[in-house]
């Protein structure tokens, strides 16, 4: 277990009648970027206040970087840094005194604070805005102050919940390469977001689905196991007529495909029969694209998939 | 430890210097109330209007008439014809009292008699119709002495009852309101401010990074204690001042045994405000909490209604309410020029009731955070 920053079993949380996280298992080892997915309202901000300390679990154990979380002490906080999803600054005061309070709050003082303090407005790229109170500042900004300063005291561990929501698609690469360096300085990151564009950034990830865990495993592993073979996109008039003509088509077996997903106005078809496959579309739809499967046709797959186990409600997304 | 409690202080008192309303509202709005409070006091109670029946129409009822009105304290406004006429007048509050001549008065005067005079008063403006009552039955009195009994006020007054009235001689008002009013102020403000404390960490959504932060419940607590403290102290400080400099109220006592017992005071007050902020999930909700209290700590101080002719119930619940002891000890201090061995109960009681709530407020800091 001491090789885990995380590790989690049978977690429960209920709130009332409602099961908000249900009996989740997963492991964090240290050094990791784990992502942590799934829709809005599927747990994963309960799973880590959790974590945290912030909620008691219904059920099941959690030890984050070897303490149970039912006990969080001080030295535990110490180690740990957490960027929530709302804005948890102090929008009055100045970047500076924001910086101030975050390190002294971690004990940390005189040369080694002003250290500290420097390397997170040059990380955020704030230096000329250090007395700026920060209800002056834009979104991209706010963002990397905000991890700056959940990082300022050098934590083990980080957990950022949705640091990117918002943020303009700039700001957000920008934002994925300062976690990058951080990771690579050691640091165990946990990352929750519902952009899968950015979840193949980690290393590995976990999606969990109304309270679920559905998937843990890397970005690989993943799309090997639910989406083998290929995608076949193509780009017809009507994608979504297009997209149920496909699918009683593969239900018929008239179509040799997994799964047929829209994606905006293009509807992608999984499988591991190209050649078929392709030549099927090209007689219908005329032009079409080959490419990986993503991620995102890996997220689809499973929650078809435990929609179906459920009984067939909607997917959301 | 020491070093996070004055963390958490830095940052309050940082809010409090970027607010721009907050504070300016509290200095200026405590002199404007205590200097209208000084003045409404320190104004006499007088021409208080009166209405005359005057049944007899003679010199001798005519020469009270004109003592009633030579008064300070009374203002013969009219004449009217019947008793019915006074209440007249009275409904439209164009007399608090009226003062009824009986026929014959004149003759029984000559004759050597006091015949009785009836006073009507309108006890609706009771704190005039006490002071209007008081004065007319005084001059009826040594009228009735000068002209029947032909006697001057220094031949009767050796028989009266003699009056000596001790700490506050002149028996005025604001001797009594301003010192329990500036204790009103301080406290109404530094239990404002402590109850924002963490309701705005709350409505903001700081609260949560707060929370997982390496604090002890007792550093944030004291540490969001300091700040409203800092400005409660400076806040009685003023007033104090206001008081006795400006307005007068002598302060016989010791001012550094006031300033202990002060402080004492406002750590408990300022916890109960703690304590409301913690329950309240925005600043809005804590504001609400705390006048609703305040209302209950008037009607328990003892200000309004003194505190022995409250039913014994109420009167147990009162020692429960720290401002009730407050305001019997700034009295005293100030007045009476007494010390702790005549106030100690109450100090204590301060002590206790402020330990209660320190330790109801550490215990709840944590449990919410859902
Ligand atoms: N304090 C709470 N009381 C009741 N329900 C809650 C509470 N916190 C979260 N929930 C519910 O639990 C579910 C999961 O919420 P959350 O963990 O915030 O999802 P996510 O972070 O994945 O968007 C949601 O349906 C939410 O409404
Ligand atoms: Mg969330």
């Amino acid at each position: 277990m001491s090789d885990y920053a995380i590790h989690v079993e049978h977690l429960t949380r209920k709130f009332g009648d409602f099961t908000a996280v249900n009996a989740i298992d997963f492991s964090v080892e240290t050094g990791e970027v784990f992502g942590f997915l799934g829709p809005n309202g599927s747990g994963k901000t309960t799973t880590i206040r959790m974590l945290l300390g912030l909620l008691k679990p219904t059920d099941g154990t959690a030890h984050v970087l070897g303490t149970d979380i039912r006990h969080a002490t001080r030295q535990f906080l110490a180690q740990v840094g957490y960027m929530s999803q709302k804005f948890s600054l102090y929008s009055d005061l100045t970047v500076a005194n924001n910086l101030r309070f975050f390190g002294r709050s971690y004990g940390l003082y005189g040369q080694r604070l002003q250290q500290r303090m420097e390397f997170v407005i040059e990380l955020a790229g704030l230096g000329d805005f250090r007395h700026t109170p920060i209800h002056e500042l834009s979104g991209g900004w706010l963002q990397r102050l905000a991890l700056g300063a959940a990082i300022i005291h050098e934590p083990k561990l980080i957990f950022l919940d949705e640091p990117t929501a918002g943020v303009d698609p700039v700001s957000r690469r920008d934002f994925w390469e300062l976690l990058y360096t951080l990771s690579q300085s050691g640091t165990t990151i946990l990352v929750t977001t519902h952009y899968m564009d950015e979840a193949e950034h980690c290393e590995r990830v976990g999606f969990i689905y109304n309270g679920d865990m559905i998937a843990v495993g890397t970005p690989s592993e993943i799309i090997e196991q639910v989406v083998p073979g290929q995608v076949i996109e193509v780009h017809p008039p009507d994608a979504l007529a297009a997209q149920q003509k496909l699918t009683s088509a593969m239900r018929s077996g008239e179509l040799a495909a997994h799964g047929v997903n829209l994606f905006g106005a293009a509807v992608h078809v999984l499988t591991t029969d190209v050649a078929s496959t392709q030549a099927y579309l090209r007689e219908v739809y005329g032009a079409t694209y080959q490419s990986m499967p993503t991620l995102e046709d890996a997220f689809i797959a499973l929650v078809q998939q435990a929609d179906h186990a459920n009984g067939g409600s909607p997917v959301p997304a | 430890m020491i070093g996070h409690i004055i963390t958490i202080a830095w940052k309050e008192l940082l809010h409090l210097r970027k607010d721009r309303f907050l504070i300016p509202v509290f200095v200026i709005g405590g002199i404007l109330e205590l200097s209208l409070i000084a003045w409404a006091t320190g104004q006499p109670i007088d021409n208080i209007p009166m209405a005359v029946v005057d049944l007899d129409q003679s010199p001798q009822s005519e020469a009270l008439i004109d003592a009633l009105d030579a008064s300070d304290t009374l203002t013969h406004k009219q004449t009217v014809s019947s008793v019915d006429k006074v209440y007249d007048l009275m409904q439209r509050n164009d007399a608090v009292l009226g003062v009824v001549i009986p026929e014959g008065y004149g003759a029984a005067v000559t004759a050597g008699e006091r015949p009785s005079v009836r006073l009507i008063s309108n006890g609706a403006e009771a704190v005039q119709a006490t002071e209007a009552e008081r004065t007319a039955q005084d001059i009826i009195f040594r009228q009735g002495m000068r002209d029947a009994y032909h006697m001057e006020p220094a031949d009767y007054e050796s028989e009266l009852p003699k009056v000596t009235v001790k700490y506050n001689e002149d028996l005025k008002r604001g001797w009594y309101t301003l010192p329990a009013e500036s204790g009103f102020i301080f406290y109404i403000f530094t239990v404002i401010l402590a109850s924002l404390a963490i309701s705005r960490e709350r409505e903001r959504g700081t609260y949560e990074q707060l929370l997982v932060m390496p604090y002890r419940s007792i550093e944030v607590i004291l540490g969001k204690a300091l700040a409203p403290m800092l400005v409660g102290t400076s806040l009685f400080l003023a007033m104090m001042g206001l008081t006795v400099f400006a307005f007068g109220v002598p302060f016989r006592g010791s001012f550094i045994l006031l300033l202990v017992i002060a402080l004492l005071y406002l750590m408990a007050e300022m916890n109960k405000g703690v304590l409301m902020s913690i329950g309240s999930r925005t600043q809005l909700q804590a504001m609400l909490l705390v006048f609703v209290l305040a209302i209950v700590d008037m009607i328990f101080s003892g200000y309004a209604v003194a505190v022995d002719t409250m039913p014994p119930a109420i009167r147990t619940l009162s020692n429960f309410v720290p401002i009730r002891h407050w305001l019997i000890i700034v009295r005293g201090v100030m007045l009476k020029d007494v010390g702790l061995s005549v106030l100690w109960p109450h100090v204590a009681a301060i002590l206790a009731i402020g330990v209660v709530y320190a330790t109801i407020t550490a215990s709840q800091y944590r449990r919410h955070t859902d």
